[in-house]
């Protein structure tokens, strides 16, 4: 990496996430001012009233400007989606200075009662509410929050006509408007909602260029050549369409931040950038504009910015924001070109948490590519995850998306599939607490309230079966419970906020005249997401083994240890530890497992989300778990795999941390046994250690010929991990996989620390 | 197998996904019984051709609920620990039941060729993706020539690369029943002077080196192995006269040093057994590269860790 970026990087490194308050003072001020009037034309005006205000700066030798709070890495904040994490984040100490600890504590008062989280909670039934309080699912809803993010910035609109090709297409659309047909006023607001955002748009590059010009005059030498060049290009991008690389950079980096700074929410995601930024650097390299090198040190100026869209010290850190390389062309043909591999190079140089990169594979990737990509995951946490398009097109046809577009879909975030036409949603179903429910008659372990159904007295179940048809009966409730919160939430979202930045990305929106909120895009999905699989699949087995078949412990025996946390039964617990594991390629266990994941599958199938009320679309259900395999074990008693209350649960289809005796390969057959193309994602998490070629050998064989969906890696030894947190200062930039998204080792929490370093360790 | 009862083997041990037994992924089968007692050997299990009783003393909680079991009586208390009478344990593994926390294991299953087939067969999509198979380790395959080159032919018939590692001390007509029916074959050449390869395997190497010659002139593809073992293996004159001798063999693929190490020390203990290399280093590295290098300049090829074939992995 060339010294300037070093040093930029430096700068990255050794700030510190501190709250900001300016973008919550600017759009508190904006609604205030706007009472009364319609929300969409209300969300309009608040994003530009916070585009025209905000600080504009640039720091010392950046050639990519353009910044989402007023310091670097500073966290803003979008107190009408919720206060709730606010008065935490004040006593942990993210406030910078005593102003703004004030600041904060007047914004939540401001907002308390009238935010989007408040209002959810105000509808919501006692039982529902009784559920999420006991960890039965967590819906991202707060900060980070799905609802607002999880959607492509659609660079082929933003890099091919540029804003103002937004704007006259918004003016068109208005002026066809009868406002006397159904549902006309709604259209109409919404595309002058589209017009001042694009002006907004348009004010805030030109800030960004007026501010280099300022700079120009005072600086000296080169500095001054470079800030003349950076005004020259914030004239045009985003507002004109891009004509060169770097005007397609610097017009993605501003469209990506926009959106971030309009919502705030997670996983907002840049696409297919070495597919969209190839005509351009075919043709400047043509034309001797740009050099190779040049271009790679304005893609790792990207990488190292993408760090600047943090959330605050941990949780809230897995902001992820995804860059997917590689995969198909619309016709199915292999899509590597050079900058794939130029930006697995940057990747490789940055050395950063962020962003997330997914490398598409499919039968036609080349094997250099991927072996390429195997040596990059060593040095930078597991990045690029890898994703198998021969899973995931057969996933996206069966919802509905056609083939040439599926085949150019994008991980949005960490694990999601996506195209243009469709925002996501997630919420996380904590597969371990249904089997707890099971264990005892509906009733939370922890807390004694009842969370399901009365499914009657395990200690007097005669067989298996009566196992797994409580099972089957408390999924049920749990998945329709979670359905209903999803609808109330997307009901109480409707009418009262609006994303109209969002609304210009996402395809159908800008047709309809509809805000994406209200399911203006052509599809419109909620993801659902079993966690801990692996716990139920190995308590399943557990129980089927040592009480019905071989009769060792009885029933009532397993729920007194349970009941007590194992406290007293290390006996019992030792038995439960030598039954049968997921993840070892054992038919006993791997065919529990499916019939879980079956079963979980159908009973979200069952369900549909009508965000657009006139075409409900599907809830889809996956297999992955971010962090919230963390949060939810901690509401979670002890489960009969042997874990203890509390613990945290396994994650996406990975097995149990400490459970693997038949290597890597014997992981991959148990995994293959679970049907891929029915999930939206299937996450699979490894530790792995071993020579580049086998393990590139390994990671085909699981992606491309046995139906794999996706896999994430850290390829690292446990004695490393275990130096760097007894000396974190000799590791500040040690990258680990944590769950969909890389961190810095010497930041994590102990508990994650821990998890990471017990997760499955392999050699080859 | 016509009718008959199925051929059975003792192995030791079955393991998926190694990369250092032959080229591509693979699966490598243990098999139990070696004619030779080199002093380095990582595998002191994998020697005798009998079920062994191994003892994991740090898992022992001394409850001596594993004597009474004992048929033979060869258990006893020992300093809050058991004992082990080697010469009256027979491996039977009644023991093993008894014990709770997992202290004692028998190493060494009859296994039929069926099951290790099905075994071997789940890893196929990697072994095809890689260039891999399976592979019959040992101890000393030829010693159970039957079961060796049935599982071999087993193998094959369904399609999975076979490769065998021998010592090749032991008669042609065993050794050759089973090399013939594998696709490549891992010779391992520990010393080329004939009393020097005694002392350091408890035999002599006529016997091998005229057997290499021989698979040479079969025309089976062959890797010959050279432990590089630090003062005992290793000198310039050794290496030189292995590296010379195996360019006369017809169907040498290549030479591929491997380097000792002292990961298989605690398994001596467990069988009741001293290690006799102390506390031997393993090479470095950079000993390692000049080894691999001089090889080359003497006219070896040389393999080192994973690799494959050319045109054996699958494409698409």
């Amino acid at each position: 990496m060339e010294p300037r970026l070093e040093r930029l990087r430096e700068r990255y490194l050794e700030a510190k996430p501190r709250l900001c308050t300016e973008r919550a003072r600017l759009a508190t001020e904006a609604y205030r001012k706007t009472e009364g009037e319609p929300p969409i034309l209300r969300a309009a005006k608040v994003l530009k009233a916070v585009l025209e205000g905000m600080s504009v700066w640039i720091l010392e030798e950046e050639l990519l400007v353009g910044h989402w709070a007023s310091s670097l890495r500073g966290v803003p904040m979008w107190p009408e989606f919720g206060v709730d994490e606010f008065e935490n984040y004040v006593r942990s100490g993210f406030a910078p200075d005593e102003d703004t600890e004030r600041e904060v504590r007047e914004l939540s008062s401001y907002w308390e009662g009238r935010n989007y989280q408040d209002m959810v909670r105000a509808l919501l039934p006692e039982r529902i509410l009784a559920a999420r309080e006991a960890s039965v699912w967590y819906w991202h809803m707060g900060v980070p929050g799905s609802r607002r993010g999880r959607y492509l910035v659609n660079l082929p609109m933003v890099l091919g006509r540029g804003f103002s090709g937004a704007r006259r297409e918004a003016e068109e659309r208005l002026e066809r408007v009868d406002p006397e047909e159904p549902g006309g006023l709604g259209r109409q607001l919404f595309y002058k909602a589209a017009l001042l955002v694009c002006d907004a748009v348009k004010t805030f590059s030109s800030r960004y260029a007026a501010k280099a010009r300022e700079e120009a005059k005072e600086a000296e030498g080169e500095r001054g050549k470079e800030l003349e060049e950076i005004a020259g290009v914030c004239d045009l991008v985003p507002w004109e369409p891009a004509r060169t690389f770097r005007e397609a950079l610097q017009s993605t980096w501003f469209a990506f931040l926009i959106a971030n700074i309009e919502s705030g929410g997670d996983s907002i995601s840049f696409g297919r950038l070495d597919q969209l930024l190839y005509p351009y650097y075919l043709r400047d390299l043509k034309e001797g504009r740009l050099t190779r090198q040049g271009a790679l040190a304005l893609v790792e100026e990207l990488l190292l910015k993408c760090n600047e869209i943090t959330y605050a010290p941990f949780d809230l850190d897995s902001h992820v924001t995804g860059i997917t390389l590689g995969g198909q062309t619309e016709s199915g043909r292999d899509a590597t070109n050079e900058l794939t591999y130029l930006f697995l190079q940057a990747l490789e140089e940055v050395r950063m948490p962020k962003p997330q990169v997914s490398l598409r594979v499919h039968r036609g990737t080349p094997r250099e590519l991927l072996r390429r990509a195997v040596e990059v995951m060593r040095v930078s946490g597991g990045r690029p995850q890898l994703n198998s398009d021969e899973a995931i097109i057969p996933s996206l046809l069966r919802w509905g998306i056609p083939l040439k577009e599926a085949r150019t879909y994008s991980v949005d975030g960490c694990q999601h599939f996506t195209t243009y036409s469709r925002k996501d949603h997630s919420g996380w179903l904590n597969l371990a607490k249904v089997l707890e429910l099971a264990l005892n008659d509906g009733v939370d372990r922890f807390t004694g309230r009842r969370i399901g159904p009365p499914t009657g007295n395990p200690a007097g179940f005669a067989t298996f079966e009566e196992v797994m048809g409580a099972f089957r009966r408390q999924l049920e409730h749990c998945v329709k419970a979670m359905a209903e919160e999803s609808e109330l939430m997307d009901a109480a979202i409707r009418g009262t906020m609006c994303l109209p930045y969002a609304s210009l990305h996402v395809e159908g929106c800008m047709e309809r005249g509809k805000d994406v909120l209200e399911g203006g895009g052509r599809h419109n999905w909620t993801g659902m997401h079993g966690v801990g699989l692996a716990n139920v699949a190995n308590s399943l087995a557990a129980i089927k083994k040592l009480v019905f078949e071989e009769g060792r412990i009885s029933m009532r025996e397993l729920l007194e240890a349970l009941g007590r946390d194992f406290e007293g039964y290390e006996e019992l617990r030792r038995m439960l530890a030598e039954a049968p594991k997921w993840g070892n390629d054992d038919a006993y266990v791997d065919s529990l497992a499916a019939e879980v994941v079956n079963l979980f599958f159908d009973e979200v199938d069952r369900h549909f989300c009508h965000r657009n009320p006139e075409k409900p679309g599907p809830f889809t259900p996956g297999l992955h778990s971010l962090i919230f395999n963390v949060n939810l074990g901690l509401g979670t008693a002890a489960t009969p795999d042997g874990r203890r209350g509390g613990e945290p649960l396994t994650d996406g289809i990975s097995p149990s941390p400490g459970t693997l005796r038949a290597g890597p390969t014997a992981v991959f057959a148990s995994a293959a046994k679970l049907d891929h193309t029915r999930a939206y994602t299937a996450s699979l998490a490894l530790t792995v250690n071993g020579p580049v070629e086998a393990l590139t050998d390994l990671f085909r064989t699981y992606l491309t010929d046995m139906g794999g969906l996706h896999l994430h890696v850290n390829i690292l030894s446990p004695e490393i991990l275990l130096e760097a947190k007894e000396h974190p200062e000799r590791y500040r930039d040690l990258l680990v996989r944590v769950a969909g998204f890389s961190a810095r080792f010497v930041e994590l929490p102990e508990v994650l620390q821990d998890l990471v370093i017990k997760r499955v360790a392999l050699s080859l | 197998m016509a009718g008959g009862e199925e051929i059975r083997g003792l192995v030791f041990d079955l393991q998926r996904c190694c990369t250092h037994d032959g080229p591509g992924l693979r699966t490598t089968v243990f098999l139990k019984g070696c004619p030779l007692r080199c002093l380095w050997c990582d595998n002191p299990e994998s020697q005798r051709a009998a079920p062994e009783l191994m003892y994991f003393e740090e898992r022992c909680s001394g409850c001596g609920s594993c004597l009474p079991r004992c048929p033979r009586g060869a258990l006893e208390r020992r300093n809050g620990k058991i004992g082990i009478d080697r010469s009256a344990c027979d491996g039977c593994g009644e023991c093993v039941r008894a014990c709770a926390p997992g202290a004692l294991e028998v190493v060494g299953e009859r296994l039929g060729v069926r099951e290790v087939v099905e075994a071997a067969a789940r890893d196929l999509p990697f072994y095809r993706r890689s260039g891999g198979g399976v592979t019959l380790s040992g101890g000393e395959p030829s010693l159970q020539p039957e079961f060796a080159s049935e599982l071999l032919r087993e193998c094959r018939a369904r399609g999975i690369h076979t490769a065998v590692e021998t010592a090749g001390c032991r008669e042609w007509e065993a050794l050759s029943r089973v090399v013939r029916s594998a696709d490549l074959v891992l010779y391992d050449l520990k010393h080329m002077d004939g009393r020097r390869h005694e002392e350091l395997t408890g035999a002599p190497n006529g016997l091998i080196l005229e057997n290499l010659r021989r698979i040479g002139r079969m025309g089976i593809p062959v890797l010959v192995r050279v432990p590089i073992v630090p003062g005992l293996t290793d000198s310039e004159e050794n290496l030189r006269a292995a590296v010379e001798f195996c360019l006369e063999v017809d169907s040498l693929l290549g030479i591929e040093p491997l380097a000792y190490h002292p990961l298989g020390v605690p398994k001596y203990g467990r069988l009741g057994r001293e290690y006799p290399l102390g506390d031997l280093p393993p090479p470095g590295e950079e000993h390692l590269r000049r080894i691999a290098s001089e090889m080359e300049r003497w006219g070896a090829r040389v393999f080192r860790g994973y690799f494959s074939l050319p045109g054996s992995r699958s494409k698409g």
